[in-house]
């Protein structure tokens, strides 16, 4: 037989077979097993080579904001900027992290890390942070300090920093080399190039995070903070997580035409203090305000969390929710593009889960 | 009688690039004008007496505006001389400017030369006999209450309440009273305001990376950038109280709610820290 025959599939009755082989070898997995809901394999871990700086001639701390004690695509960008600015004096990268932080530093590019214990109950940790910083760049002649320009975090850290060193910082840098920094100004209409100074505020996107390799992330003396007692954090207080706007919510509960039982729909989002979000058509009849449509023309939310209740998930929609980690929908159509796109598909009638959910929600919330 | 300070400068319209009060600024404004009658405002620009955006500011109820007259320039200086001569209790001021630089520096470069508490991004303000306690915004919408001693400069941006409108008539009542920069004691000139070794160019429109994978075989280099499940994603064909469950459960494990009665949070303990 010729090799070209080997290779076509055979015909019998007229019917495509497909070698069952080449699909178990290539790992692409049979419907079946999708549909059964047995989660798919994931790719075995490469192992990545170690890099360890036993003399660095320089350091460059990178102080990443965490959330919810993790590291954030932006924290992983501001170690690669410090990277990027150590490689070029062959030092080292010092990541500040609070001694809660589980992360893996030695993969995200830091040589040498430095933890700090959460403070006492009431310190403002922007204002017994700050000093600590100066006083561990001034102890290891730090060449360059970073933190992430964000408003209540990083960014308040940074300023109260350079303004302690007595620094000009470049602020809102969007990209960064060894001799370059490039910062927007003038309400993101101007750009200022200059050398990186001593403190920097790194937007993302600003370098590439570290993958290539596994650094050391040996551990240094912990750094202690003061107290100052000016200024007392009381805790959080109490918002009305339905004033808050789409954007920025952690929950969103999501409607589409699947649904008609509004009164389920909002004692839901009570419930569980999530926004309310709807897709193109249910702002069209009019049954939520345009201001809460998801999607390509309303707005792109990027919560933690997302449940879609009898949203089909038409390519707008989805484009709305495009960096959403955590999306749950309910629907009765399995085949939905919603569907596919969730983490938690369950295909029931949303009319009858949505009170189900909500009186479940109010019985563990009572605590009975 | 609380002496209040507000930083002001002039803003761009985001559309026609005028001249008009900045967004930041005004809210900072507003934020002080809600205080009342309890509370003495004193307004301070630094730059041009004649710049006709000032008229804005004052549309918005104030009875008189100070300008430091400086030419362009590091106006850090000036600022600190005057405060520290007026000794104001809250000083307010926008997080960044619309013009120039923006850095967001200067209330944290007069916060510290003042020895003031600084606390960023304020929503609320309410004095409290020998301080005060201050709202601030969070991420995600979260809100923290602090209580700081006075002096005290605050931040203000987009998540405190929009500044009210400006009026004709106020704005046209207003007086605006100039001091020039060189009689104020302490400051010797002016410093340029942007170094000589800096370039400034138009904002390039910069292209969205694509997090793709530069390691791997070319299969998994293709997989990696198709849209797939995530590890662990389910499609469960479940009745409507099993349902609810399922989707409670998810919640839970993934950290999006709580079971159990919501915790006072008046209690006035450290709640999930930044």
């Amino acid at each position: 037989m010729s090799r070209r025959s080997e290779r076509r599939p055979r015909r019998e009755s007229g019917v495509v077979r497909r070698d069952p082989r080449s699909e178990r070898t290539s790992g692409v997995p049979s419907a079946a097993a999708v549909r059964s809901g047995t989660p798919l394999p994931s790719p075995a871990p490469a192992v990545l080579p170690q890099v360890t700086i036993e003399q660095p001639q320089a350091i460059v701390m990178a102080v990443p904001d965490l959330e919810r004690g993790r590291l954030t695509a932006l924290d992983r960008d501001l170690i690669g900027a410090a990277r990027v600015l150590a490689d070029a004096q062959r030092g080292a990268v010092l990541v500040v992290v609070p001694s809660s932080c589980a992360d893996d530093l030695g993969c995200a590019g830091a040589d040498r890390v430095v933890r700090y214990e959460a403070p006492a109950a009431g310190t403002h940790l922007a204002a017994a942070l700050a000093p600590a910083l100066v006083e561990l760049a001034q102890r290891y002649q730090a060449s360059h300090v970073l933190f992430a320009d964000t408003l209540t975090a990083g960014g308040d850290l940074g300023r109260r920093v350079a303004a302690q060193l007595d620094e000009r910082p470049a602020v809102r840098a969007i990209a960064l080399t060894a001799r370059e920094a490039v910062c927007r100004s003038d309400a993101g209409r101007r750009e200022i190039v200059r050398a990186p100074p001593r403190v920097l505020l790194v937007e993302a996107g600003c370098a590439e995070p570290v993958t290539g390799a596994r650094h050391q992330a040996g551990a240094l003396p912990e750094l202690t903070l003061g107290t100052p007692a000016a200024v007392i954090d009381l805790g959080a207080v109490a918002v009305d997580r339905s004033a808050v706007p789409l954007v920025e919510a952690e929950l969103i509960v999501s409607a589409g035409a699947g649904v008609s039982d509004w009164n389920s729909f909002h004692r839901l989002a009570a419930q569980l203090g999530a926004a309310e979000g709807a897709s193109r058509v249910v702002c069209d009849q009019g049954c939520l305000p345009r201001d809460r449509q998801i999607g390509a023309s309303g707005w792109v939310v990027e919560p933690r969390g997302y449940l879609a209740f009898g949203i089909s998930g038409a390519p707008q929609h989805l484009q709305g929710i495009a960096r959403c980690d955590r999306v749950v929908a309910v629907n009765c159509d399995p085949h939905a593009p919603m569907m596919q796109r969730a983490d938690l598909a369950i295909v029931a009638d949303a009319q009858q889960v949505m009170p189900a959910l909500a009186d479940l929600v109010e019985r563990e919330k009572r605590g009975a | 009688m609380l002496d209040v300070a507000v930083l002001l400068s002039v803003g761009r319209h985001p559309a026609s690039g005028r001249a008009v009060r900045a967004e930041l600024d005004a809210r900072a404004l507003e934020l002080a004008l809600g205080l009342g009658e309890g509370a003495r405002i004193h307004a301070i620009h630094a730059g041009d007496p004649g710049e006709l955006a000032l008229r804005d500011y004052l549309g918005m109820g104030l009875a008189e505006l100070t300008v430091l007259a400086a030419r362009d320039g590091d106006v850090a200086d000036a600022l600190a001389a005057h405060l520290a001569r007026l000794r104001p209790a809250v000083v307010l001021a926008g997080s960044r400017a619309e013009r120039g630089e923006a850095s967001g520096m200067l209330p944290y470069r007069l916060a510290h030369r003042l020895g003031s508490q600084l606390i960023a991004n304020a929503v609320s303000l309410t004095p409290l006999g020998a301080g005060a306690r201050v709202i601030q915004a969070l991420p995600r919408g979260g809100r923290r209450a602090l209580q700081a001693a006075l002096p005290l400069m605050l931040t203000v941006d987009r998540a405190a309440p929009a500044a009210r409108m400006s009026a004709y008539g106020a704005a046209r009542l207003g007086r605006i009273r100039a001091i020039a920069v060189e009689s104020i004691e302490g400051v010797a000139g002016t410093v340029p305001a942007v170094p000589a070794d800096w370039r400034e160019r138009p904002a390039r429109v910069r292209p969205r990376r694509l997090r793709t994978m530069v390691q791997g075989s070319a299969s998994e280099r293709l997989r990696s950038i198709q849209p797939v499940h995530a590890s662990g994603a389910r499609l469960l064909d479940l009745d409507p109280p099993q349902a609810a469950r399922a989707i409670w459960q998810y919640l839970l494990d993934e950290g999006l709610a709580e079971a159990g009665p919501p915790s006072d949070p008046e209690s006035g303990s450290v709640r999930r820290g930044v």
